[in-house]
């Protein structure tokens, strides 16, 4: 299946096709790919509640119980911007979707899968997006700072646990995830998405 | 240290000298106890609680926890003479005892914290035996009444517990701890803290 036909399926559709393909592949979790160095773009965070609207923001029933307290803060990067190409360099991305996630403490963003739809349908030609086969979905995180108790990151089943500053992670496209944060500090990771 | 010397600290002292107890342990975690099935009454009434924002007699407390307004969770707390205390006392062989079913919603938070469990001291053991109770003979329990649904977190110094209906994790009383349920479903478990008879020690 090609990026455009996963990504045009609503979301309580997508979610169970993704759960089952995470089955069947064993349930795995993520990887760790190394550290780097890299400074965090300073600019305005506006608030998301990514659950409750689709890639035109316009309102999207997801399905996802309480999506409406699913909320951060996040920078949507131009594919142009510096920072989303020292980031596509990085991690040899033709096609990239970057953004800057600050989690408040006390927020959290329930189990999901992720779809990246602006990704798909706004960052990369249609007719180079039917070629992308699914499988292709590059998905990192980085995080800013280091990990305070109280910050979780669950993918699949297990916990990203003791992260440093510019620790990397990935994870295939249909893993679940979800992250909260209990502590007394705010939490920012830089998501990377590409092809 | 007498643990009503402890608890009877405002929670913001307190945390700093159960932050400097948990650096130098090198004991950073919750440790696992047992299963146990217990026979839970269902037909209970539970109650909001934000017990980051109160002290035990209800009255406003400020703890400084970041987040305590959102640290919210149903509760439902066993009276004393109820049969299912008097089950959970035999249990764990413990005398003086708090006894509660916490609820964590789906999609609701209980911030990082320290316990001061102070009902169990001072509401449900007696005055005469309170002052003689240290901090480290405090019993702390917590016990999953259902399988961990992906979502479900709580995490006990450095450790991220796993979970099967009746697992029984301890942890002493300078251990941070907190939980979410990112989850779509309602998260039970059994909280217990307690104390044996000092004078039977």
């Amino acid at each position: 299946m090609n990026i455009i036909e996963l990504s045009s399926m609503p979301y309580p559709e997508y979610t169970p096709y993704a759960m089952d393909r995470w089955e069947k592949e064993g349930k795995p979790s993520f990887e760790y790919h190394g550290n780097m160095k890299f400074d965090w773009p300073e600019m305005e965070l506006p608030r998301e509640t990514p659950f409750l609207t689709d890639h035109n923001d316009e309102p999207e029933d997801t399905g996802i119980k309480a999506a409406d307290i699913s909320i951060l803060q996040q920078a949507q990067l131009p594919p142009d911007h510096e920072f989303a190409l020292e980031m596509a360099e990085h991690f040899g991305l033709r096609y990239n979707y970057v953004a800057l996630n600050e989690l408040k403490t006390g927020r959290m963003m329930g189990t999901h899968v992720d779809r990246h739809r602006k990704l798909v349908f706004k960052h990369i030609p249609r007719e180079a997006a039917e070629k992308i086969h699914m499988d292709e979905k590059q998905r990192y995180v980085v995080f800013k700072e280091d990990q305070q108790i109280g910050q979780m990151f669950q993918v699949g089943e297990e916990f990203i646990t003791n992260w440093k500053a510019g620790d990397i992670f990935s994870f295939a496209w249909y893993v679940p995830h979800a992250t909260a944060n209990a502590s007394n500090y705010d939490r920012h990771l830089v998501s990377v998405v590409g092809y | 240290m007498l643990l009503y010397d402890l608890i009877s600290m405002p929670y913001k002292e307190f945390v700093p000298v159960a932050w400097q107890k948990y650096n130098e342990s090198e004991y950073k975690g919750a440790t696992y106890v047992g299963n146990h099935l217990f026979d839970i009454p269902y037909d209970i009434e539970y109650k909001m609680q934000y017990p980051h924002l109160y002290d035990h007699n209800g009255q406003n407390e400020d703890t400084g926890i970041k987040g305590a307004e959102r640290s919210g969770f149903q509760q439902h707390r066993f009276s004393q003479d109820s049969d299912f205390v008097q089950e959970v006392k035999e249990y764990f062989q413990i005398d003086y005892i708090y006894c509660a079913i916490n609820n964590l919603q789906h999609q609701m938070m209980t911030a990082m914290h320290f316990d001061l469990n102070r009902s169990a001291l001072i509401k449900y053991t007696p005055l005469e035996k309170q002052k003689k109770i240290l901090a480290e003979d405090k019993h702390r329990y917590i016990v999953f009444l259902q399988d961990q649904e992906m979502g479900q977190i709580f995490q006990v110094g450095e450790q991220y517990l796993s979970w099967k209906a009746g697992d029984i994790y301890s942890f002493p009383w300078y251990m941070p701890h907190c939980t979410a349920n990112c989850s779509a479903e309602d998260r039970f478990l059994l909280s217990v803290a307690g104390f044996v008879d000092p004078d039977t020690l």
